[in-house]
């Protein structure tokens, strides 16, 4: 079973995105920010990470910047789902080494036919 | 015998402190407010997510036992009900983001309304006519950069302004 680890300072997106994600199938994680999601990710591989961009203690754009430096997430897909939208929080994304950048709200479908896409 | 000076000296001290406090009471009932709105929209959404999924398992439970009564085209009306509840469930994360930003914003005011209290940033060491002048254009420096620096950390991220999804884009 693929693994997700989902990274939000909100406990009832992180509970949606998570109901989404089991339903099709995969099992989910959930850290309330970048520092616990670090600290996640270093006793676990994921296959896919969804994180949000505005979050105590450590952003988004920052946990990716730290996850890309560990060898075992430098080729893993990390998507941004976050409320941000503008073209240059999606070009820091991108030279973050984001795989993709979803606005919220989420629709459920096209989540987890993303989701589906990059973990393939 | 008080000069006209004077006179507009103390009446400036008095309206800068007073317009300070009463704006700054007003500022904290607000925030106050937001608190609320805040803690009952945590419980309601609790309430409503412990609800919504009980209905789910309680439908995937039915459906299992049901499996050759429930038609597909049954399925998908669920399916698509189910989406559309947890996109606008979702008004929770958006709300609140707003409501911290506002309540952000608010201490800023507050913080500024320090400065707007001249009793307070008062310069000592001048004659009273230049003491006011030095004080006043010191606080609008302050308030100035003040205001820079409130803009700056609380600059608009959340631009929806509908519960439609949003874009997906690969890089």
């Amino acid at each position: 079973m693929k693994t997700i680890l989902v990274v939000d300072d909100s406990r009832s997106l992180r509970q949606m995105v998570a109901f989404c994600l089991t339903s099709a199938g995969y099992q989910v994680s959930e850290a309330a920010d970048g520092v616990e999601a670090l600290e996640i990710t270093q006793g676990q591989q994921f296959d896919l990470i969804l994180t949000d961009q505005n979050m105590p203690r450590m952003d988004g754009l920052a946990f990716i910047e730290s996850l890309r430096t560990q060898t075992a997430y430098q080729k893993i897909p990390i998507l941004m789902l976050t409320t941000e939208s503008s073209d240059e929080m999606k070009a820091k994304g991108r030279a973050a080494k984001a795989t993709g950048w979803l606005v919220k709200p989420f629709d459920p479908e096209k989540l987890i036919a993303v989701v589906k896409k990059v973990i393939s | 015998m008080k000069t006209m000076d004077d006179r507009i000296e103390s009446a400036t001290v008095v309206l800068l402190s007073k317009l300070s406090d009463i704006i700054d009471s007003h500022l904290l009932e607000a925030v106050d407010d937001v608190c609320q709105t805040r803690l009952i929209l945590n419980e309601a959404i609790i309430k409503l997510e412990r609800s919504f999924y009980g209905i789910q398992d309680e439908l995937a439970k039915q459906h299992r036992l049901a499996e050759a009564t429930v038609n597909d085209a049954g399925q998908d009306r669920l399916t698509a009900h189910l989406h559309q509840a947890i996109i606008g469930l979702q008004f929770h994360d958006l709300t609140d983001q707003l409501l911290q930003r506002v309540n952000a914003r608010f201490d800023g005011l507050r913080e500024m309304l320090v400065v707007m209290d001249y009793k307070k940033t008062m310069v000592s060491g001048h004659d009273q006519a230049e003491d006011i002048s030095i004080s006043l254009r010191k606080a609008d420096e302050t308030l100035t950069a003040l205001s820079v620096k409130l803009q700056l950390t609380l600059s608009k991220s959340l631009r929806q302004e509908h519960m439609g999804s949003g874009d997906v884009e690969l890089f």
